[in-house]
Parts: C-alpha cells; structure tokens; sequence
C-alpha cells in the first residue's frame, strides 16, 4: 500500500460512496489493496479475462476500445479520481469491455473479483451497494452508446 | 390474474434464475401488473421514466424519435423485459413503447426497486447484477457487431441493426 493514501479518508470523501456506513467503508478499505504505477501501465487488455475491480484514487486511466468500423463508436473514456473500472468482472467472467491503461503515474484501489464474492455472502449490504455503483456506471456507458446509435440514425436519415 | 413464484421464475430465468424461492416471492409481491390494450402507450419518450418492465403476456413494440419522424424499431413478447436503465437511474425516456396486443405487464418502479434492495440486500445485489449483465450484454453485442460488421449504410440497415442488437422481433 502507498502509505501516501489513506484509502478510508479517499472512500469517505466521494459522493458516489455517500450511501455507505462508516464501518461498511472500514471494511471495503480492509478489502482492498492500494498501489501505484507508472505511465503506460496496462491494466486491462481487452482481449484478456479480468478478474480485478479498479478505483482510481489518483491520476489518470485511459479506457479505448479496438478500432471499429463505425465512426464515432470507438469508445475512448479519460477515467480519474473516483471512476472505477473493470467493473465486468464483478458481473461476469467474460471480456473486459476496453482496454485501460494508466496516462502518467496513477494510484489505484482494486479488489479481487474473488474477494467481492466472498464479501457478497459475508455482507450482503455492501455487496448491493457496491453492486449498484457498478450499475449505475453502466448505465453511462450504454446511454453513451444509444446516444452514439441515436447520431448515426440521424446521419443515414439526412443521408437517406 | 395470479401469478406463483415458479411461473415467475421460469418466464424470466435471465433475471430471475439465481434468487430462491423466498426472494422471488418479494419481489412478486412489490410487481404491479398493469393491463395494456392495443394501441395504447407505455412509456412516451421525453416522459420521465422509472419503471422495469417484465412483459408477462402480449406484446410491446418500441419507436425512436429521428429528425422529428417515428420510427418503428421492433417488438419485444413474453418472457422479455425494459426500462433496465431507467430503473437503476431514472430519467427521460429516449423513445416510445406501445403495445400491439393486449398486453400484461409487470412493472416495478425505482422506488420500489429501492425499498426492495434496502430490505433485503442480497436479493438487491443479484437483482443488480443481473440487470447489470443485461447491459454488458448489450455493450458486447454493439461492440460486436461494430467491429465485425459494415457501416449500415441507411436508416433501414440502422433499424436492422438494432433489432439484431436488442434482439427485436419485426412488427
């Protein structure tokens, strides 16, 4: 752990943590392991299972997708401080969405996929709050992409 | 109109399959049917939408807004849900859903959805997280077929498309 961070303070001061107890915050900071890398670092490759959730504690984490054939589609998110990601493995054992990868040096939180599961039968509480802000990121990735469809119906129309 | 846990449980497996018999049973008790006639709306778009919807019997087609014209998109039947979106975070809806047949549907609001999760938290979990494998799922599929397939080249080759993504059937 970078004992710069102070993983319970970090959780306690983002919104999107607000609904959790003080002591369910304790045990997601037990659950979790903090640590740094350098720019360039590759968490994710999108043609790899992942089994790790990430939070983005500090900097930077670039998210892109392979090259499509649909212009505007490609999906290329600029994730900071509080964006979590590798979030599919919390749902599925199945191909990450994107690929990550840091964008300078960054420090992140991550939980095993392993390790959450076990906190889901241990806890159910904090399984389905942490469950729901997985969801709720999800869902700004699939308006992100009815938004993108909803352009390209526009397009052939006026084409059309 | 009554419904058992097991009907329930069978009719929609993808979203129900991994809760027992208890769960389901709370959750059926906070669904409320609601008796849709040909013809007549569900959901409009721009209407401030909340609500899942599991289709139990009939039939619902859905329509997008392009360029200030209608357009039929598909249908969805029994065993089939939506609203997943709007249910984990409500907001405005992005097109119009209209049954074709008479219609019964299942609904539950996110106040509902809510209150369910806060009283019984592992049934919310897996309630989330299927409901977050249906997104996964539709973000695999555009993912899929965007980078395996050719530009649609007009608005019917679009429509096409998002049949063939959402796994509409034709109206």
């Amino acid at each position: 752990m970078d004992s710069k961070i102070d993983l319970g303070e970090f959780l306690h001061s983002l919104p999107s943590f607000a609904e959790f107890e003080p002591q369910e915050l304790t045990v997601l900071e037990r659950a979790m392991s903090v640590d740094r890398y350098p720019d360039g670092y590759e968490f994710i490759n999108e043609n790899k299972p992942n089994d790790k959730l990430f939070l983005i504690v500090e900097g930077r984490v670039i998210a892109t997708s392979r090259r499509t054939k649909l212009r505007g589609l490609d999906v290329f998110d600029r994730l900071g401080p509080g964006d979590l990601f590798g979030y599919v493995a919390l749902i599925d054992r199945g191909l990450p969405l994107a690929t990550c990868r840091t964008e300078g040096p960054v420090t992140v939180a991550w939980l095993p996929a392993s390790a959450f599961d076990l906190l889901f039968r241990a806890n159910a509480r904090i399984a389905y709050r942490f469950q729901k802000l997985v969801a709720l990121q999800i869902v700004q990735r699939v308006r992100a992409s009815v938004n993108a469809l909803d352009t390209l119906f526009a397009e052939r129309d006026i084409a059309g | 109109m009554a419904i058992t846990t097991e009907q329930l449980q069978q009719r929609f497996s993808q979203l129900l399959g991994k809760l027992d018999r208890e769960e389901v049973q709370v959750l059926l008790d906070r669904l409320t049917p609601i008796n849709v006639a040909p013809g007549e709306d569900v959901v409009r778009a721009e209407d401030h939408a909340d609500s899942l919807y599991l289709i139990w019997e009939g039939k619902v087609a859905f329509f997008k807004e392009v360029s200030g014209k209608t357009i039929a998109v598909g249908t969805l039947g029994p065993g089939r849900f939506f609203g997943t979106e709007v249910v984990i975070d409500p907001a405005p809806e992005v097109g119009t859903s209209r049954a074709v047949e008479s219609s019964i549907l299942l609904r539950l609001d996110h106040a509902s959805l809510e209150g369910l999760c806060d009283s019984h938290p592992r049934l919310g979990g897996h309630l989330l997280r299927a409901l977050s494998l249906d997104m996964v799922d539709w973000l695999r599929a555009v993912k899929k077929y965007m980078t395996e397939r050719t530009l649609p080249n007009d608005l019917r080759e679009c429509i096409q498309m998002v049949r063939e993504l959402r796994g509409l059937g034709e109206i």
